[in-house]
């Protein structure tokens, strides 16, 4: 199969299919986008917004169910500390983290597919097999070790994201990468006299930046999951600082008389990552012309 | 009907039975599987030598000098780097770990007594998404009816987005708390494994569903298939036949990658449904320091998984022995 260019000569339309456009779906994709900044914003400006601080107690009203127009919207846990004002609070540190670290892991996955391609032989090799043993160890598994004996700060859990997060968005660019060097075009480029560095800079590089993107979006969906339950097991954000993950764990044994404090949190993480996975979906389907199907 | 009739009335396998694996695939199978679970040793190792003095981990942070002196001593880590890695290497070969802290006998027999628990969450959780994977995909490429064809898989795929641990506590909440019907802590009785099993279910079936459906579709648009309906076999031979068996091996493959979501995640759904196996234990000696365990059952998680993706390749590769002959 062909990479559909501009430069190919096949005609794209008839070969790839039409993404659906239903009005349902902008719908979704629009919800998604309003939902994500919506709790991007609210956990920014948690100060701001948030009555309360994040450990201040209110013991009187310790277990108080969510009432919308209340005191506390979303409900109080066992020491009357506001959930709502919990959950922003917990959501820095989930999603700064989780950012970075997909931010990371993309930037690296990027950095190492063009080093495979343009490298040579031995760089293309020699990473495909570190690939290949990074995806035989069940990332969560490395996590704990890493984590259990180098201490659970924020970047040791940085570190351990990235590197359990780099494979997938180098599987994806090396192949797709690969494609894009082996186009007439940037044979041209390299006879009409440029560089390595600037075929890289000028010509690869943009022609890899969208798939990128929805490399990022993937990313931070599995950074977020790979943060919170790391956070559940208890090797994440430790107490009295809130985490969502963490949250869902100390919640947890209160379940059967305030369901709240374990599920509001859980809510958020879902949310966030649904959010992110419709809005990476969509672009990926924007893409399908140029990538010919290499987002898995 | 004697033997010898059913025997001349079937095609005679006369060229008697082959392998499908050449031995060079076989072997370097091998020499991958075992590079791999030499990296996660290797791994595990300078993980836990990152800190410098690993007995820092293992001591209480207030514990006096002595101790911490003495521990370091005890466990080997004033020697030189290098030669403990040696020391490492060889227990883990000859199976001496170093006795569970907590426990004082050899991690292996704890590892191994809670290994049963995990295979058969991971069986049975595996076996419903296969099911409930296969049932999704095959209606997905087959149906007739446009809503069949996208419904079951985007189903299967919403719930992969929820982490798994998240998903263990709302399945708590609704079905052991809001409508007490099953039990959500321990393995006391039968049904407490419906719950965690239906986690991993509910995690695996949506990737094994997708590939189902490419494979299928992509099978369905084969020259063969194609052929076979032409000569006017039935319609359910050509799909079973035909169709279905040629379709499996992308399945088989997925379930490999997926084996370490049935490992690795039963670190997180053990831990939440408290259910006595591998994963559980982990955890838990993570938060007693009981580094031998830790190191006892990740090295038994890793050589488990590199294990089941062996198998898992040489499988498909028995299925579709184009890919074993290279």
């Amino acid at each position: 199969m062909t990479a559909l260019l501009p430069m190919a000569q096949t005609p794209a339309p008839e070969l790839a299919p039409a993404p659906r456009r239903g009005a349902l779906r902008e719908v979704g994709t629009v919800l998604a986008a309003v939902v994500l900044i919506a709790i991007v914003v609210s956990v920014v400006l948690a100060g701001v917004i948030g009555p309360h601080g994040y450990d201040e107690q209110d013991v009187i009203n310790s277990y108080a169910h969510p009432t919308w127009f209340g005191h506390h919207p979303l409900g109080t846990d066992n020491l009357g500390r506001d959930v709502l004002v919990r959950t922003l609070y917990g959501g820095r540190p989930a999603l700064a983290i989780s950012a970075v670290a997909a931010v990371l892991a993309t930037a690296l996955g990027l950095g190492l597919s063009l080093l495979a391609v343009l490298g040579g032989r031995f760089w293309d090799a020699f990473l495909g097999r570190i690939a290949d043993i990074q995806l035989a160890i069940p990332t969560i598994l490395l996590a704990l070790v890493v984590l259990a004996f180098a201490g659970s700060g924020t970047k040791p859990l940085i570190v351990v994201l990235t590197v359990g997060a780099w494979v997938l968005t180098f599987r994806i660019l090396r192949s797709h990468a690969g494609r894009i060097a082996a186009l007439p075009y940037i044979e041209a480029a390299r006879l009409s006299g440029a560089g390595p560095g600037s075929v890289l800079w000028r010509h690869v590089l943009p022609a890899c930046a969208p798939l990128a993107a929805v490399g990022l979006t993937l990313n931070f969906s599995s950074t977020l999951v790979l943060e919170s339950s790391l956070g559940y097991l208890g090797l994440g954000v430790q107490p009295p600082k809130p985490d969502w993950g963490q949250m869902v764990a100390t919640g947890q044994a209160q379940l059967a008389g305030a369901w709240w404090i374990s599920l509001i949190p859980g809510a958020f993480i879902v949310l966030t990552v649904v959010a992110v996975q419709i809005l990476g979906d969509r672009i990926a389907d924007r893409l399908t012309l140029i990538t010919d199907g290499d987002v898995a | 009907m004697t033997i010898a009739s059913v025997a001349a009335g079937a095609p005679r396998l006369t060229r008697g039975f082959r392998w499908p694996w050449s031995r060079r695939y076989l072997v370097s199978r091998l020499l991958n599987a075992v590079l791999t679970v030499w990296a996660v040793l290797t791994i595990v190792f300078f993980a836990l030598h990152l800190t410098g003095n690993p007995a820092v981990v293992l001591v209480a942070p207030d514990a006096p000098k002595e101790t911490l002196a003495q521990i370091t001593n005890l466990m080997g880590f004033d020697k030189p780097i290098l030669e403990q890695y040696g020391i490492f290497l060889r227990q883990i070969v000859t199976g001496h770990y170093p006795d569970s802290i907590r426990y004082g006998e050899s991690p292996l027999h704890l590892v191994a007594h809670r290994l049963p628990a995990t295979l058969e969450l991971g069986a049975v959780g595996l076996c419903g998404a296969i099911i409930l994977g296969s049932l999704a995909g095959y209606v997905a490429a087959t149906s007739g009816h446009r809503r069949l064809r996208r419904i079951p898989v985007s189903v299967l795929t919403s719930f992969e987005a929820i982490p798994s641990f998240f998903l263990s506590v709302v399945l708590i909440a609704l079905f052991a708390i809001t409508w007490p019907i099953l039990p959500f802590a321990g393995n006391d009785s039968p049904d407490s494994i419906v719950l965690p099993a239906l986690v991993i279910t509910c995690s695996l079936a949506a990737p094994i569903s997708r590939v189902f459906r490419t494979s299928l579709q992509e099978t369905l648009d084969a020259d063969h298939v194609r052929l076979a309906q032409a000569k006017g076999i039935s319609p359910r031979a050509v799909m079973f036949r035909h169709v279905v068996v040629n379709s499996l091996a992308p399945v088989i493959n997925v379930i490999g990658v997926q084996a370490g979501v049935v490992l690795g995640g039963a670190v997180v759904t053990e831990t939440v449904f408290s259910w006595p196996g591998v994963g559980q234990l982990t955890t838990a000696a993570i938060g007693n320091r009981d580094y031998p365990i830790v190191l006892a059952s990740v090295t038994v998680l890793a050589i488990g998984f590199v294990v089941i993706n062996l198998v898992v390749d040489l499988v498909a590769a028995g299925l579709d022995p184009r890919g074993g002959q290279r």
